[in-house]
């Protein structure tokens, strides 16, 4: 969830509703004479607030700005989780955020490595070069897109069906699925359309998107009921993990579960069905029934 | 007169401004808070701590708070002292 870094009532308070990921911001939604300002509150809050379990990103600022190098110099030190570059366009981009962020954790004392990477594919250029900007460091984690900014690059106008970003959404997909990063849907900016931000949030599902942005503590429930795993599929994640460690136990090669070869996709589907069920707190649930 | 303001009169916010004193005047810190009998001292701490911090002897601060938790006060002083002209200022 999106969270302006240069409010501190939405700040003291964002971590209560849910989400997985905490996303402060320290770019559009900051004006250029309150950057100061919003780096302060963004590295006080990562000292003093309690986030418990949610990871916490910072969205810097682009590189093509002078305002990134400052961003990450006041934030690394903070060890937030992960830093999200927005407007990303070339593997050389990521290269160099990489070597300046094991700069200052190193000076910091903090585990070089430590701090992750995700960024945002917001133009025709880094959508071409998506595969090598998810390649181009250990440290990133997963790729998003940038609706709003994607389709002015574009030059067309971004609509509730979204059939204008369905071919970028979908090249997105393979080159994440292809580097084995997560992949993360844009924000679907009206939030009173809770119909149509469903929608949405299906059709992202059913691509392969791993996540969505929000921008309201009212859109989470909803992202979480759309990539909620069902009963029936944790049930059937959790036999083939049993069959799993039987077969291990006797040390069969060849592991069946009722007629059907369980093989290596298949349990990687079930293992991601039971991390999403337990990120979930569903899993205790269903084992009991 | 040199000054520098930071902050907003939003909710769990705080606006501070400082203005530069002479060397030999001290610190002088004036609070306006709706909880000001419950944190007015706790408030005053928290700025004594950053100025000294900062190595800042000289200037006067007035809070107006709206109830901002500590790590916003924090970022607001920060920034106005760095508006003011930070690093002349702690020389």
């Amino acid at each position: 969830m999106y969270v302006p870094g240069n409010n501190p009532n939405m700040m003291a308070d964002c971590m209560i509703y849910g989400a997985d990921v905490i996303l402060f911001d320290l770019e559009d939604s900051v004006p250029l004479q309150e950057k100061d300002a919003a780096r302060y509150l963004v590295e006080y809050a990562l000292r003093y607030l309690d986030f418990s379990n949610t990871e916490v990103a910072i969205r810097i600022n682009g590189m093509d700005t002078p305002y990134w190098e400052e961003d990450i110099e006041k934030i690394i030190p903070e060890k937030p989780d992960m830093i999200r570059l927005p407007k990303a366009e070339t593997k050389e981009q990521i290269k160099r955020l990489d070597e300046e962020i094991s700069k200052i954790e190193e000076k910091s004392g903090i585990k070089v490595g430590n701090t992750k990477i995700m960024v945002s594919i917001e133009s025709a250029k880094g959508l071409k070069n998506a595969y090598d900007i998810a390649t181009a460091s250990i440290r990133l984690q997963a790729i998003a897109i940038g609706g709003e900014d994607f389709t002015a690059d574009l030059g067309v106008k971004k609509t509730r069906e979204g059939n204008e970003l369905l071919v970028a959404r979908g090249v997105l997909v393979l080159a994440a699925k292809a580097a084995k990063v997560d992949v993360i849907d844009s924000v679907f900016s009206d939030v009173n359309d809770e119909e149509g931000f469903r929608m949405e949030t299906e059709k992202a599902k059913a691509m392969g998107f791993t996540g969505k942005s929000v921008i309201n503590p009212r859109q989470i429930p909803i992202v979480h009921d759309v990539f909620k795993p069902t009963e029936e599929e944790i049930q059937e994640a959790i036999k083939i993990t049993q069959v799993i460690e039987e077969a291990k136990k006797k040390g069969s090669g060849v592991i069946s579960l009722n007629g059907k070869m369980v093989d290596k996709p298949i349990v990687e589907k079930a293992e991601r069905v039971l991390e999403l069920a337990k990120a979930l707190g569903l899993v205790e649930k269903v084992a009991a029934c | 007169m040199i000054s520098s303001k930071a902050g907003t009169e939003e909710k769990n916010d705080c606006i501070i401004e400082l203005e530069a004193l002479e060397k030999g005047e001290g610190i002088e810190i004036e609070i306006e808070s709706p909880i000001k009998k419950q944190f007015g001292r706790h408030i005053k701490e928290t700025i004594l701590e950053i100025l000294k911090e900062r190595c800042i002897s000289n200037v006067k601060v007035r809070v107006t708070d709206r109830k901002a938790l500590d790590f916003s006060i924090r970022a607001r002083l920060e920034t106005a002292i760095d508006r003011l002209g930070g690093e002349q200022l702690e020389a």
